[in-house]
């Protein structure tokens, strides 16, 4: 795993003689960022040439930009010639070889979460057997999906079978040039997922990112692209609740979603990544740009999202509704305890005639948490009878934290009608004693009003997740009550 | 930029020689804020605060500082912009220059001694130590400029447990000029310990001569004093209106302010309170009135410093033709401001498919025993209303007019002055009457 200095400056070297030659092993990119670490990533996943100039572009973009301030969050700055660029599919011999040596902490909440044992071991890392159940479950997936004319696969995968897809759908919807931290996805994604569901199929099943088997290891740019064509649907769950193990401080992944007419996206997530300990060290920077674009008429997007895990999130799934008659949805969770801090929100940008956007955003924060829902709602000057209706609610815990609402607004239709409404509270401590005095702990008192104040979001999630969802808010909040 | 900041300069040089004499105790404090402006520059769309107010069209513009002599003017020709004489004090300011014979100050007023023009008291260190004191100029470039180029300014100081029962009204004036001019005013309102006062403050142009209007009011209410606070803006379409007000209210202070933005191409109107005593409240009200190209914006921050404060707030605003307008709202709950009790409510009427409304109510919430809400609409009339006050035999436009008066008259209600209600009363018939014009036409 150490990286082979020598052998990468002799290979850069090369380039300008020969061009590229990839036939070398190499496990790890030495550190650092520069256009011949594009071209070297790009020729590794043997991408076409196209791929590879849209990466520069994407790269050369992002030398010029400047990394956004305006979000509500404050860290370190990260260095980006201190970060590895490529590292090839981890062996699982790297990992723990048994559950004993997996981080005893972790396991209790495994524990806590009701995963079963050889889950456990999948997301702790662990070698496990190839006819490991979820994989032999996979497998039967994906012959089920095959016969309904469903791609699903890893992004390099589609990029080599389906490129005429790709390169039809790639940054339609998040430019390569679109912000700081798309730019620089597009220029050193690693892989993620590709979804494509042909006309007026409904997708037999839930996707899950989850039974995806090479889904381990996707790295920090994952890129995700999913089209549904005229007529689909199609649910796809990203994440996973119990906290995953991962070496990677920044992650900066980018979601493309397009509905075409009469399609149907769902889109859930929940994210648990290592949030630091609990003095606010370490811990996952989480920048997404993730957004859907409802290109045909009567198409619809839907977001829900569960954000209980990194030390900062700055994250906001957006709808871009072109389509007349198409809907888009946003419900989100977001939770920060300790020194947490959460910048998220929507964009609903209003274009065709009759569209509504929905947006539901409940945000709790306990310890040093900072919590802020960030949205805007543009109805543009075509947009005709748009509607938009947005609430969100925050939550305290503890007086040490912080909620904040900034939402925008800009309507350029008269017969738009638009809604906003905010609120923020603390749980009453009449509340905490009646509840006491009924014989229920203070913690479960608190973990009952914070799924009740929850409750609306967690509707929108796929059953399983939403029994989740709740286990994994109760231990997130852990320890928050004194 | 470089042009436009050197263009400043050399109106603020030319205006240090031809003001020598009356200015010679703000020299130093000018030139500082002169070259804080330089460093600074004028705002740009890329910050936050002016993302949705472009100014370069203010910036492009040619303004100096106005050296002609003032016209003379009687009592009828301002006849219009005042508010019945029995009922408030008047203090009128011609382009930048106290009017003795126009204005009319209520016995109880000058008993007290409250109101005094900048120069009055320009050697006194009361004035150096005060002036600037809540709004800083070292991060604005408009409160810099205000402070490089100022005119006179009125001063208020209420004593305390002093009650002014008549409301003083502050008329600001801007006559015709051959050149685009521009004015630096500048009010500063102290009220102390359990005193009362109410303050009219209001802005007007006898003709549509271009020019540039940049104001910055600093208050202060005391402990257990009451301030009510008018802002009325009634200016020309040609005029660039720029309002910085700062506002600092002590325990138990109470502080009630209502803001009328009609006039102006382009209206920014920054209004910040800061709650810095317990059981301070604050209860602001806006309603605007675009029409035509104008752009207006309004930009309050309510800060809750201390504990068991309370804000009320509530804007609305209706807009035609091509205008637009702008609504930014922060409040903010500080870590030891808890028992916080804050609501703020934007409404919006969009009556023409070429206007545009961005409203943007934040909340920034740093403490957890608070209650706080904010919301926000925006919409048209309610075609349900309109067709049963149709049925019921009134034409569209009667039906439209109903509806947007009731929309309108709730903030102007809230104002609770007779002679005040009934000027603005009159202000929005004959906004909606000009409108009712336009959509006829």
């Amino acid at each position: 795993m150490t990286p082979k200095l020598d052998t990468v400056k002799s290979l850069t070297e090369q380039e300008y003689k020969y061009g590229f030659v990839t036939d070398i092993e190499q496990e790890t990119f030495p550190p650092g960022l520069n256009e011949d670490v594009v071209r070297a990533l790009s020729a590794k996943k043997k991408e076409p040439e196209w791929l590879t100039e849209w990466r520069l572009k994407a790269y050369r973009h992002w030398l010029k930009m400047e990394e956004p301030t305006w979000p509500n969050v404050h860290y370190n700055p990260v260095d980006y010639q201190a970060i590895s660029y490529y590292s090839a599919p981890k062996s699982q011999a790297d990992g723990p070889q048994s559950l004993d040596e997996v981080d005893a902490e972790l396991l209790e909440t495994y524990n806590k979460l009701g995963i079963p044992l050889e889950e456990q071991k999948l997301l702790a890392g662990v070698a496990v057997d190839a006819v490991f159940d979820s994989v032999s479950v996979a497998t039967t997936f994906k012959s089920e999906l095959k016969k309904h004319g469903v791609i699903f696969s890893s992004f390099s995968e589609a990029v080599q079978n389906h490129p005429e897809l790709i390169q039809k759908y790639l940054g339609t919807v998040v430019p390569s040039t679109d912000n700081f931290f798309a730019a620089l996805n597009a220029a050193v994604f690693s892989d993620g997922s590709f979804v494509y569901i042909p006309k007026g199929v409904r997708c037999p099943m839930e996707l899950s990112t989850y039974f995806r088997i090479n889904a381990s290891n996707t790295g920090q740019f994952e890129r995700t692209l999913i089209v549904a064509e005229e007529g689909s649907h199609v649910s796809y769950l990203e994440g996973c609740t119990a906290p995953m193990r991962d070496e990677n401080q920044l992650h900066a992944a980018v979601v493309e979603l397009v509905a075409l007419d009469d399609a149907e996206i769902k889109y859930s997530t929940v994210q648990n990544w290592y949030p630091g300990d609990k003095d606010g060290k370490g811990g996952i920077y989480n920048f997404v740009t993730k957004r859907g674009a409802c290109r045909g008429k009567n198409s619809k997007i839907s977001w829900t999202q569960v954000e209980t895990g990194s030390a900062i999130t700055w994250k906001y799934p957006s709808c871009i509704l072109q389509g007349d008659n198409s809907m888009g949805q946003f419900y989100s969770v977001a939770l920060t305890n300790n020194y947490q801090q959460a910048d998220t929100g929507t964009k609903m940008i209003h274009l065709g005639k009759n569209t509504r956007s929905t947006i539901i955003s409940k945000g709790v924060s306990a310890g040093f948490g900072q919590n802020s829902y960030r949205g805007m709602v543009k109805i543009m000057k075509g947009a005709e009878n748009a509607r938009n209706y947005s609430q969100c609610d925050s939550l305290l815990i503890g007086d040490k934290c912080g909620a904040h609402t900034f939402p925008y607004i800009d309507v350029r239709n008269p017969s738009a009608q638009m809604e906003h409404e905010a609120s923020t509270s603390t749980i009453d401590e009449d509340q905490i004693f009646y509840c006491n005095q009924r014989g229920i702990s203070t913690e479960d008192t608190i973990s009952m009003i914070v799924n009740g104040f929850c409750k609306e979001v967690f509707r929108e999630l796929p059953m399983e997740f939403a029994v989740e969802a709740q286990k994994l808010l109760e231990v997130s909040l852990e320890g928050s009550v004194g | 930029m470089s042009d436009t900041i050197n263009r400043y300069k050399q109106q603020f040089k030319a205006m240090m020689k031809s003001r020598d004499g009356d200015i010679s105790s703000t020299v130093e404090l000018r030139q500082g804020a002169m070259d804080c402006f330089s460093e600074l520059g004028f705002p740009t769309t890329r910050m936050e605060a002016w993302r949705e107010t472009d100014i370069s069209q203010l910036t492009k513009r040619d303004y100096s500082f106005a050296t002609t002599k003032p016209l003379d003017l009687s009592h009828k020709d301002i006849a219009q912009f005042l508010i019945d004489p029995a009922h408030v004090s008047t203090v009128v300011i011609v382009d930048g220059n106290y009017s003795e014979e126009l204005s009319s100050i209520h016995e109880t007023a000058s008993k007290a001694g409250a109101i005094k023009l900048f120069s009055e008291i320009a050697n006194n260190e009361v004035l150096k130590s005060t002036v600037g004191s809540l709004a800083p100029f070292q991060k604005d470039a408009f409160v810099a400029l205000n402070i490089a180029f100022m005119s006179d300014g009125i001063f208020i100081r209420v004593p305390k447990n002093e009650i002014i029962p008549k409301p003083i009204h502050i008329l600001y004036l801007t006559t015709s000029h051959e050149k685009e001019v521009m004015f630096h005013h500048r009010n500063f309102v102290v009220l102390e310990e359990g005193s009362e006062a109410t303050i009219i403050e209001h802005y007007a142009s006898l003709d549509g001569s271009p020019s540039l209007t940049n104001v910055v009011t600093e208050m202060i209410v005391g402990k257990n004093a009451g301030l009510r606070h008018v802002k009325i803006q009634e200016e020309s379409d040609r005029v660039d209106h720029i309002a910085t007000t700062q506002a600092d209210i002590q325990s138990n202070g109470n502080y009630t302010t209502s803001t009328f933005l009609v006039g102006s191409r382009l209206g920014r109107n920054d209004l910040r309170v800061r709650l810095a005593g317990k059981g301070a409240e604050c209860s602001m009200s806006g309603l605007v009135l675009a029409s035509e190209e104008q752009h207006l914006d309004n930009h309050t921050l309510i800060d809750h410093e201390a504990p068991y404060c309370t804000s009320r707030e509530l804007f609305k605003g209706i807009h035609t033709d091509s205008s637009r307008s702008v609504f930014n709202g922060c409040i903010v709950v500080r870590k030891d401001a808890q028992q916080t009790n804050s609501e703020q409510t934007n409404k919006n009427l969009l009556l023409s498919d070429n206007a545009v409304v961005n409203s943007n109510p934040q909340l920034e919430i740093y403490a957890d025993d608070v209650s706080c809400s904010h919301g926000s609409t925006t919409g048209q009339l309610d075609e349900d209303a309109i067709f049963y006050l149709r049925s019921r035999g009134l034409d569209v436009l009667t039906a439209q007019g109903l509806l947007i008066n009731g929309f309108a008259n709730e903030i102007i209600d809230s104002v609770q002055i007779g002679a005040v209600n009934i000027y603005l009363y009159r202000l929005l018939s004959n906004w909606l009457a000009q409108m009712r014009i336009n959509i006829n036409g």
